[in-house]
């Protein structure tokens, strides 16, 4: 059986990585969450991912450290890099380093369709990592409130 | 008081604003409902809202209005946002406000999965003794949310 893209968020905000991972959940999508780009970088070492969303307003500008530190590190990946920006707040962007960019607030069916179409056509690596299972296969809900039936 | 994450969905269109009202009741969400943007400012003078569904186009108080009153809150006490829209782009929303919108019409479980992994994220607000018991946990079925009494 084919497997599924695997994705990874770097997202530092508690609220929207929970929401990010929900929504790419729904897909048929492999999900790893990062707070932080130190978390991801060791993520990248251990894992091939097909995609990767981050968020390029991580505290200490850890986004631009992560990518220039992943291009050193997987530089034969053909992981697609989608960063997330607020466009109003000034950002010094290395764009060969990103592969495409989403502007917040994010709109939720664009974000979730151009991240599986995206991850779906960057081809599986030729030696892939030995990678443990994602965290959408490992945790089936987030606290979900029980269903009422009044 | 008591402490309790509420949700409020504003939104003109009476079918829809009962659509998500009962969604979000029947996955035991503690909802209350306002048909346009004043209203929901009313609503906010007396409860604290961890989350709004905000439709944009609506008579006496646009959610673009609605927004702006937002905006002038400190960022620790606003609620997340998210636009309900059915179409065009949010883009020129203020990302500090907006945290995303659904496009109409809308996958349901997207919806309140988004909503569920969002709230489980957040502390529940201690509620003041001016905020009346959420719809939700009043209604029985048979009137629409908002409806006029």
């Amino acid at each position: 059986m084919k497997e599924k893209p695997r994705v990874l968020i770097i997202e530092d905000h508690d609220v929207l990585r929970a929401m990010l991972f929900a929504i790419l959940r729904h897909q048929p999508l492999a999900v790893d969450t990062a707070e932080s780009g130190d978390v991801a970088l060791e993520k990248v070492e251990s894992c091939d991912y097909a995609l990767i969303l981050i968020d390029m307003n991580l505290a200490n500008d850890s986004a631009g450290t992560f990518l220039s530190r992943f291009r050193e590190l997987r530089p034969e990946a053909t992981t697609f890099i989608i960063a997330v920006r607020d466009p109003k707040r000034e950002l010094a962007l290395d764009w060969s380093l990103v592969s495409a960019v989403l502007n917040k607030p994010l709109e939720i069916d664009t974000l979730a369709t151009v991240v599986r179409e995206c991850a779906i056509v960057v081809p599986p690596p030729e030696d892939p990592l030995d990678c443990p299972p994602s965290e959408s296969e490992v945790r089936t809900s987030f606290d979900r409130t029980s269903p009422i039936t009044n | 008081m008591a402490r309790e994450k509420r949700i409020l969905v504003v939104e003109d269109d009476d079918a829809i604003r009962t659509l998500m009202f009962t969604v979000l009741r029947r996955h035991g969400f503690k909802v209350d409902a306002s048909p346009n943007g004043a209203h929901a400012i009313d609503r906010f003078s007396r409860c604290v809202y961890s989350l709004v569904l905000l439709d944009l186009m609506m008579p006496v108080m646009t959610g673009y209005d609605f927004l702006a009153e937002l905006e002038k809150r400190e960022i620790a006490h606003r609620p997340l946002v998210f636009v309900l829209t059915a179409g065009g782009s949010t883009n020129s929303l203020p990302a500090d406000v907006v945290t995303g919108s659904f496009r109409k019409p809308f996958d349901l479980d997207l919806l309140v999965d988004t909503i569920s992994a969002c709230l489980s994220t957040l502390e529940e607000p201690l509620q003041p003794d001016s905020c009346p018991v959420a719809e939700s946990e009043r209604i029985n079925g048979r009137r629409r949310p908002e409806d006029p009494k």
